[in-house]
């Protein structure tokens, strides 16, 4: 399968060569706010110039782009996959020598440092198995609004573009693994080669150009729908709407709205509950932060209960020695400090 | 990588788990240290002097692993909040190693009142204590907070690894002083052994607090491999049986008792570092 990533599509104005440049001074000049943690911590040189970085959370703007993929119309081609690779020059594992999973026909397995895109084969029988249905879904990283891997990370790597998309600026990133634990949808991972994070950049270069990501552009079924993310959702509610007339009445939306991580600019429209395509449903995600001052508090009280326990083993004794230093002084004793 | 879309925690388990196990003996044996130089009596100078021999080399150690995890040694790792805490904790454990060579004679410094705890017993070496202690319980419970899956929204891990530390801190002091006098009845570490106590209780009562909160996570966590070393080998060997050796032999069981609590308290760390990657769910 091949990908034309330059084949002109109707919003796209100009197609650019994928070893472009560094995008970090672009991200600079455009992005407005500053990430306060970095300027206090981060040295000199990754400061570079003009770059700016945002909070966690940023206000939805005009710009705001995302993706919305409707998982009922996936076929599973892979399209998106290999677009992906083929246009961030993600290299193939193994020297392209897949093992095999077990898992249906996806032998991708799952989201890692070269794999950015990743079609879930997701295979659901009835209890007497006369009954199978293969759910397809094109996962990615999901963009949140309160983006967890934005706020943990120490260096300022990670930064929200104008687009309100979430980018890991490579140059910056010190390999700390922290917004690997940090996100809950297991999107990130550390590059064996690179040592450093490395996930989907919503094909941040592309879209500097007035092009659609290669995925999007890739994806024959138009499952893996492009635009800004208002008029994403409005047309995903419309889509299930008219799922519902039409039967699928478990048709809804999951990251349309805020209740996720402040809402996700990558979100899906989904036929079974989340934890069926393996997204976190039950446990609400939160940004790390709100464990913050709990967590304080809890350590702040033992603590006090450490320093209890010591002052109950080394201050009762100090206070036996006080007393059995009295008598001593009135005259001789034959009582040690230590028996007292 | 795993192959059921599991993130792969190799990377982290095994210097992760020493950085945090060597930097809790040094951050428990330091605050002991400092506690027992504000409440203590002259007599404990004996158990704080090995605190202090103690925390320098661990904290040392182990800033140097949390540096080896890093996959890039190349980067500007003092950003990291890992590395700002060992070296918070480095300077101030620094300090009473320097305090307390110059008191045993190691290092002679002309002007320098020599003589045990004399300086550490001064204004400014009760200052450096109460500002070092607090230096080391933050970093006690921070060693803990590892940003592991699964453990972010975990508030009470913390206060049971600073809790751990208070133990195997006082162990390590403990073991040290049965090392180098095995023969000597001394009451300084008798008291330290008595604060370890304390800690082992506190520890038992976080560690039920962490699994309560933990809910529905606690009971799969914990049926499973490396999981189900909390319930059936940190709770009774590395805390209980030491609680029962201590009473149950006196002095005799105190050796055999700081040996279970050090080796619950490397389990710990390694229990809880395992726990995320065994879960069947990213």
């Amino acid at each position: 399968m091949t990908f034309d990533a330059t084949e002109p599509r109707p919003n796209d104005l100009l197609p650019v060569h994928p070893t472009f440049d560094s995008p970090l001074s672009e991200v600079s000049n455009e992005v407005a706010m500053g990430n306060r943690r970095f300027r206090r911590f981060a040295p000199r040189w990754a400061e570079g110039g003009a770059m700016a970085f945002v909070e966690a959370k940023a206000p939805r703007s005009a710009q705001s782009r995302g993706f919305f993929t409707d998982t009922t119309v996936c076929i599973g081609c892979k399209a998106c996959e290999v677009a992906c690779h083929q246009w961030n020059a993600l290299p193939a594992r193994n020297g392209g020598h897949v093992a095999l999973t077990g898992l249906s026909y996806d032998n991708t397995a799952a989201l890692s440092d070269v794999d950015w895109r990743h079609v879930k084969f997701i295979e659901k029988f009835s209890p007497d198995r006369a009954q199978a249905q293969w759910l397809m879904m094109s996962d990615v990283c999901k963009h949140c609004v309160d983006a967890p891997c934005l706020e943990v990370c120490p260096t300022g790597a990670i930064v929200r573009t104008e687009f309100d998309t979430v980018y890991i600026q490579e140059p910056v990133c010190n390999g700390c693994r922290d917004c690997i634990a940090a996100c809950p949808f297991g999107v990130i991972h550390v590059s064996a080669e690179k040592h450093i994070a490395q996930k989907c950049t919503f094909c941040y270069d592309r879209l500097k150009n007035g092009l659609v990501p290669a995925c999007a552009q890739a994806c024959p079924t138009a499952s893996i729908q492009f635009g800004p993310v208002d008029e994403l959702r409005e047309r995903a509610r419309q889509r299930v709407e008219q799922l519902h007339k039409r039967g699928e009445t478990g048709a809804y939306l999951y990251g349309a709205d805020e209740k996720i991580l402040g809402g996700l600019n990558a979100f899906y429209l989904l036929v079974d509950p989340p934890e069926t395509y393996g997204l976190p449903a039950e446990v609400v995600p939160r940004v790390p932060s709100r464990a913050v001052w709990p967590s304080s508090l809890k350590s702040i009280a033992a603590s006090l209960a450490v320093a209890l326990g010591a002052f109950l083993a080394f201050g009762h004794r100090r206070r036996a020695v006080a007393q059995a230093e009295v008598p001593a002084v009135r005259g001789p004793a034959d009582d040690r400090p230590d028996r007292a | 990588m795993a192959m059921n879309g599991d993130i792969d925690f190799e990377a982290w388990r095994h210097p992760i788990v020493w950085c945090v196990f060597l930097g809790g003996i040094a951050a428990g044996s330091f605050a002991l240290s400092a506690l027992a130089t504000l409440l203590g009596s002259d007599e404990d100078g004996r158990a704080t002097r090995l605190a202090d021999y103690i925390a320098f080399p661990l904290v040392v150690i182990g800033g140097v692993l949390s540096s080896l995890d890093s996959p890039l040694r190349g980067r500007p790792q003092a950003t990291l909040p890992v590395s700002t805490r060992f070296l918070a904790m480095g300077a101030f454990s620094l300090q009473s190693l320097i305090v307390v060579l110059v008191e045993d004679g190691w290092v002679p410094i002309p002007g320098w009142p020599t003589g045990a705890g004399r300086l550490r017993r001064s204004g400014p070496g009760k200052f450096f204590a109460a500002a070092g202690g607090c230096v080391a319980l933050w970093f006690g419970a921070q060693t803990g907070v590892m940003r592991l899956p699964a453990w972010l929204s975990a508030n009470w891990l913390g206060a049971v690894f600073l809790a751990s530390a208070a133990s195997t801190g006082g162990s390590a002091v403990v073991l040290l002083d049965c090392w180098r006098k095995p023969d000597a009845t001394n009451r300084a570490t008798e008291r330290v052994a008595r604060a370890i106590d304390c800690a082992i209780v506190l520890e038992l009562a976080l560690l039920t607090a962490l699994a309560l909160s933990l809910r529905g996570l606690a009971g799969l966590a914990l049926q499973r491999w490396p999981g189900m070393l909390l319930p059936l080998f940190v709770v009774p060997i590395g805390l209980v049986l030491p609680l029962v050796l201590r009473h149950w032999r006196g002095a005799r069981g105190a050796v055999d008792s700081a040996l279970l609590v050090l080796l619950g308290g490397f389990v710990l760390p390694a229990t809880v570092a395992g726990i995320p990657g065994s879960l069947p769910f990213k």
